[in-house]
This record gives structure tokens, C-alpha cells and sequence, in this order.
């Protein structure tokens, strides 16, 4: 899919200041500065999604999953390795319930997390597109990164061409990382990508 | 003076158990109720004199909005907030509207101290 130079720089850019407002969000929750990479924006098949995701997270992971629909629609995903999920739970509410608890709460806490950040995501990005974003209840999920991202009945091929955005994450103690991905079909990133043309200046004819 | 009742409304109970302890931890003059969905939140709200609402958007059975509207078609005095994860301005919009105010998750101390404040407690 041709994207301009000045395209992808412009999605750069509003992808840096909405994964900015979710950072702010965990960096509340878990009182941390929280280190940020910079927005990668890829167009792949659907095994190469997989490849680098088991790639990145070394194969099992905890994941958080919104679907969002808009004028474009797509699935958000706040990914980690699965050993992080206890250590970041200790960190949102470890002072408030003793350690048996922290495991009968671990998917619950998860699934606010990924609410409270994914959320501040979307919502920026319909700030800035000035599009109103629907999101859906999240949804824990855990295991084979392949059923998260695509669920367990794909209905589509493995050569399906997908727009793959990804951002790592990490508290600045080094404790937890993980990533914020947003997966979008081509029909859905060409519309996220018209948005994003609407927003930038007229080309210079000169 | 008289303890307020404040009534915490999120399908979330880890939420519910953040804001809990930030108001305890506050030593708020408040009796504190949960809810966990639309329903429960309306129900308490007929079975007790509340003064206040915390109220997230994004629940199953109804949005958080539409239990606004609720509330205050039956106790407009109702002080109501939204606490929730859905930030974008159309949402604050919509509040504005309905004429409630707005908290953005998550829930800070320095939040829930204002949100305390206004009601007086």
C-alpha cells in the first residue's frame, strides 16, 4: 500500500501525542515514568504479525483487547510478556489486598488496565481526527499470541495484509514492558490514513 | 456533621476498589456504596439517600451516561460525576449536556480530593 512520506510522518506524529496520553495514564496508575519507543508502522501479513509478535514477547502473552469502530474500525491491544501481569497487578493494587488475592484479581486489574490506557489511546486519536471512536468492553485474553490477535477461527488467510502499528512501553525501573499495537484491515487503514490527509495542510502547488 | 452517601458505579471491581481506598485514604466524611452495573446503581440509589455518584461509561447492561439520565429523572439533586477511561471531548461533551460532571480514569488522589470537595465532604 503506497503511503507518502508525509502521510506516514503525519501518522507518526498523531500516534506519538495518543500513545503520550496513554503512557500519562499508566505513569498515574503505577507512579512511574514510563519510556516510550517510537510509533512502528508496518504493513504485514498476517504470519509476519505473528513472527514479530513471538519475536518481541517471546511467545505466551497477557493481553487486553478493545475493538474500535469509527470511520475506520480495528482491534487495540495492550500486549505482555505473561510473567509481567502478576508484577504489574503488585503495582496497581498491591497495598490493598493480601498476596492470595493478587492472583483471583490478576485478570480483573489487567482488564482495567488495558481499559484506562487503550481508552486514552482511542480517545486522542478521536481528539485529533475530530472522529467520534466507539470502543467495546475490554476483553482479557492469555496464551498463544496467533488466537489473540486473530482469534481462534480465523476467517481469513494467513497472506492477508494487515496495517500493524505497534509502540513498546517500559517503566523506567525496567520492571515491566510491554506493548500497545493497533491492528487495522487495509479497507480500515486507508480510511485512518484519508482521515489523517483531511487533517494535514494543502500541498504547496509552487 | 452528618455522613454523605457516595455511591461508586463501575462494573470494574478492581476500579471500585482503587476509588474505595483513595476516599478512605482521604478519611472522607462518607459512607461509601458500590454498584456494579446500571441496575444495582439505580436500585441503590431508590433504597438509600445518596448524595453523590461516581460513575464509570463503559458497562454492559447500560452506559454510564444513560444511568445519568436515569438518576436524574428520579433525584435530580444528585450530585454526578463520570469517572471513566473514555476521554475523547465528544464524551465530554455529552456529559455536559446531561449536565454532569467529568473525572478521567484513572482515579487520583488529587482527583477524588476535588470530587470530594464539591460535595462537601
Amino acid at each position: 500500500m503506497p503511503v507518502s512520506k508525509l502521510q506516514k510522518d503525519a501518522l507518526v506524529e498523531f500516534l506519538n501525542v495518543a500513545i503520550g496520553r496513554a503512557a500519562r495514564a499508566l505513569n498515574l496508575m503505577v507512579k512511574e515514568e514510563i519510556l516510550l519507543s517510537i510509533p512502528n508502522v508496518d504493513f504485514l501479513q498476517r504470519h509476519e504479525v505473528l513472527a514479530r509478535l513471538n519475536e518481541t514477547t517471546g511467545g505466551v502473552v497477557s493481553a487486553i483487547q478493545q475493538t474500535f469502530e469509527s470511520s475506520f474500525s480495528g482491534d487495540a491491544f495492550l500486549v505482555f510478556p505473561e510473567n509481567q501481569s502478576l508484577k504489574l497487578v503488585q503495582y496497581i493494587i498491591g497495598d490493598l489486598i493480601d498476596e492470595e488475592s493478587m492472583t483471583e484479581l490478576e485478570q480483573e486489574t489487567m482488564t482495567e488496565v488495558g481499559n484506562v490506557v487503550l481508552n486514552a489511546c482511542m480517545s486522542s486519536l478521536s481528539d485529533q481526527l475530530n472522529q467520534p471512536i466507539q470502543s467495546s468492553i475490554p476483553l482479557f485474553l492469555s496464551g498463544d499470541p496467533q488466537e489473540i490477535l486473530f482469534g481462534p477461527h480465523p476467517r481469513q488467510s494467513d497472506d492477508t495484509l494487515v496495517m500493524f502499528i505497534t509502540v513498546m512501553f517500559q517503566m523506567k525501573s525496567g520492571q515491566i514492558g510491554g506493548y500497545i499495537m493497533l491492528v487495522l484491515d487495509m479497507d480500515s487503514a486507508n480510511n485512518f490514513l484519508g482521515q489523517i490527509d483531511k487533517m494535514l495542510p494543502p500541498p504547496n502547488d509552487e | 456533621m452528618e455522613k454523605k452517601n457516595l455511591l461508586i458505579v463501575d462494573d470494574s471491581r478492581v476500579a471500585r476498589m482503587v476509588v474505595r481506598s483513595i476516599i478512605e485514604n482521604l478519611k472522607a466524611n462518607v459512607v461509601i456504596l458500590e454498584a456494579a452495573n446500571g441496575q444495582e446503581a439505580l436500585q441503590a440509589i431508590r433504597d438509600n439517600q445518596v448524595h453523590a455518584v461516581l460513575l464509570d461509561h463503559g458497562m454492559p447492561d447500560k452506559s454510564g451516561l444513560e444511568v445519568a439520565v436515569e438518576i436524574r429523572a428520579e433525584k435530580p439533586d444528585i450530585l454526578i460525576y463520570m469517572l471513566t477511561a473514555n476521554v475523547q471531548e465528544s464524551m465530554k461533551s455529552r456529559a455536559q449536556t446531561v449536565g454532569v460532571g467529568f473525572i478521567e480514569k484513572p482515579a487520583t488522589e488529587e482527583k477524588i480530593r476535588d470530587f470530594l470537595e464539591r460535595t462537601g465532604s
